[in-house]
């Protein structure tokens, strides 16, 4: 993300799901120029780990030419908990359905931005990714 | 009939013994309430009955409706008519609670070789129900129990039986963090779900929900087993001297 000229505004919204044995690395660079006064950029970067061995990182580069910018930067990792799956197995549901349910409702505020078609076909791909898994 | 049959049951947690040598026996339609000090195994018994992995059966058996559950999975024992509401509701964020409620609601009737209801005349049955609860319609597009006040999630769980119709429900501390009229509320409309068909087991710590619903035992838990079972005359005693008149 380069800010060029001045009050420009962006929010970085980054979501990752790494499972079993899998890696996931987020790297990223905002960049403020000189000229760009009053710029604002606030980053969100969060991983949900699947399993003991999954790993994320994040390598966020901040490079900021100008003083009265504000840059944010926040990042956290999720994990699907035990009572969570339990909670939805209790009302009937079954493990494939429930954790994609979980996994679903994770992405849910970067599917939702997608155009109607493609966020179907995203969510169809999850829940597909992780049934392969399974078997 | 027996709805719930305990026999000898004997669970561990990481090799520590948690439930020792419990029998109980529920027949259909009974309400039984469970009270006793903190720690003392009630949730790890409700637990149990619903199949919690962390919690190992090494002796004895659960049978609900003559159909040995010890070997069910957590899905089999809710589609059996199962029905355990946690003492900690359990937030997932990002998960829209229609939807959580028509795939638990249409996984069940599914199970019970039941036709499916398309989701137009779903939401007139759960409006229906949200109704005697005093539940407003932008609770159906929040995400399940996030962001809830502690009594807004305990309706949640009363809305849940209420569709789902299970035959045995566990209520595991319902009155905790309830307002008087709610709990009011709340207790009505368990007394009207009591009929022939169905029992409950009510764990609690408090007398007020249980001067509501009258059950026809009170057992008292100590150290992993019931050590008493009387019914409402024990209540004036564990007010007046606790529980640790019992553990003599």
């Amino acid at each position: 993300m380069i800010h060029i000229g001045k009050e420009t505004k962006s929010i970085i919204l980054s979501k990752s799901i790494s499972m079993e044995n899998s890696k996931n690395t987020y790297r990223s660079l905002v960049k403020i120029g000189k000229k760009a006064n009053k710029s604002k950029n606030f980053t969100k970067c969060e991983s949900l780990l699947i399993g003991n061995n999954s790993n994320s990182n994040t390598f966020p580069i901040i490079k900021s030419e100008n003083i009265k910018s504000t840059i944010e930067h926040e990042a956290s990792s999720i994990y699907i908990k035990d009572e969570q799956l339990f909670f939805l197995l209790q009302r009937g549901i079954n493990e494939d359905k429930a954790l994609s349910m979980i996994i679903n409702g994770f992405c849910k505020n970067i599917l939702n931005m997608l155009p109607l078609e493609f966020s179907i076909e995203a969510q169809e791909l999850l829940s597909l990714s992780f049934n392969l898994h399974e078997k | 009939m027996c709805i719930l049959n305990i026999k000898n049951l004997h669970v561990n947690i990481k090799k520590k013994k948690i439930i020792k040598n419990l029998n109980l026996k529920i027949k259909i339609g009974e309400i039984h309430a469970i009270m006793g000090p903190n720690g003392s195994g009630k949730s790890s018994l409700s637990l149990t009955i619903a199949g919690h992995k962390k919690y190992k059966i090494y002796k004895g058996s659960i049978f609900l409706k003559k159909k040995n559950i010890n070997k069910y999975s957590i899905d089999q024992r809710a589609k059996n008519g199962l029905f355990v509401s946690l003492q900690n509701n359990i937030e997932i964020p990002g998960l829209n609670n229609q939807n959580f409620l028509y795939k638990s609601f249409n996984s069940i009737r599914n199970y019970q070789k039941k036709k499916k209801i398309n989701l137009i005349k779903f939401k007139k049955l759960i409006k229906k129900e949200m109704h005697k609860l005093d539940m407003s319609n932008d609770f159906l597009k929040r995400s399940v129990n996030e962001g809830f006040s502690g009594g807004e999630k305990k309706k949640n769980d009363i809305l849940q039986i209420l569709l789902l119709k299970p035959k045995l429900i566990i209520l595991d501390e319902i009155d905790s963090g309830l307002d008087i009229d709610t709990l009011k509320k709340i207790s009505i409309i368990i007394k009207n779900l009591k009929n022939k068909k169905r029992s409950f087991i009510i764990i609690t710590h408090y007398q007020k929900i249980l001067n509501y619903i009258n059950p026809k035992f009170i057992h008292i838990f100590y150290n992993g087993n019931i050590i008493k079972t009387s019914d409402k005359k024990i209540l004036k005693k564990i007010e007046e001297k606790g529980y640790g008149w019992f553990k003599k």
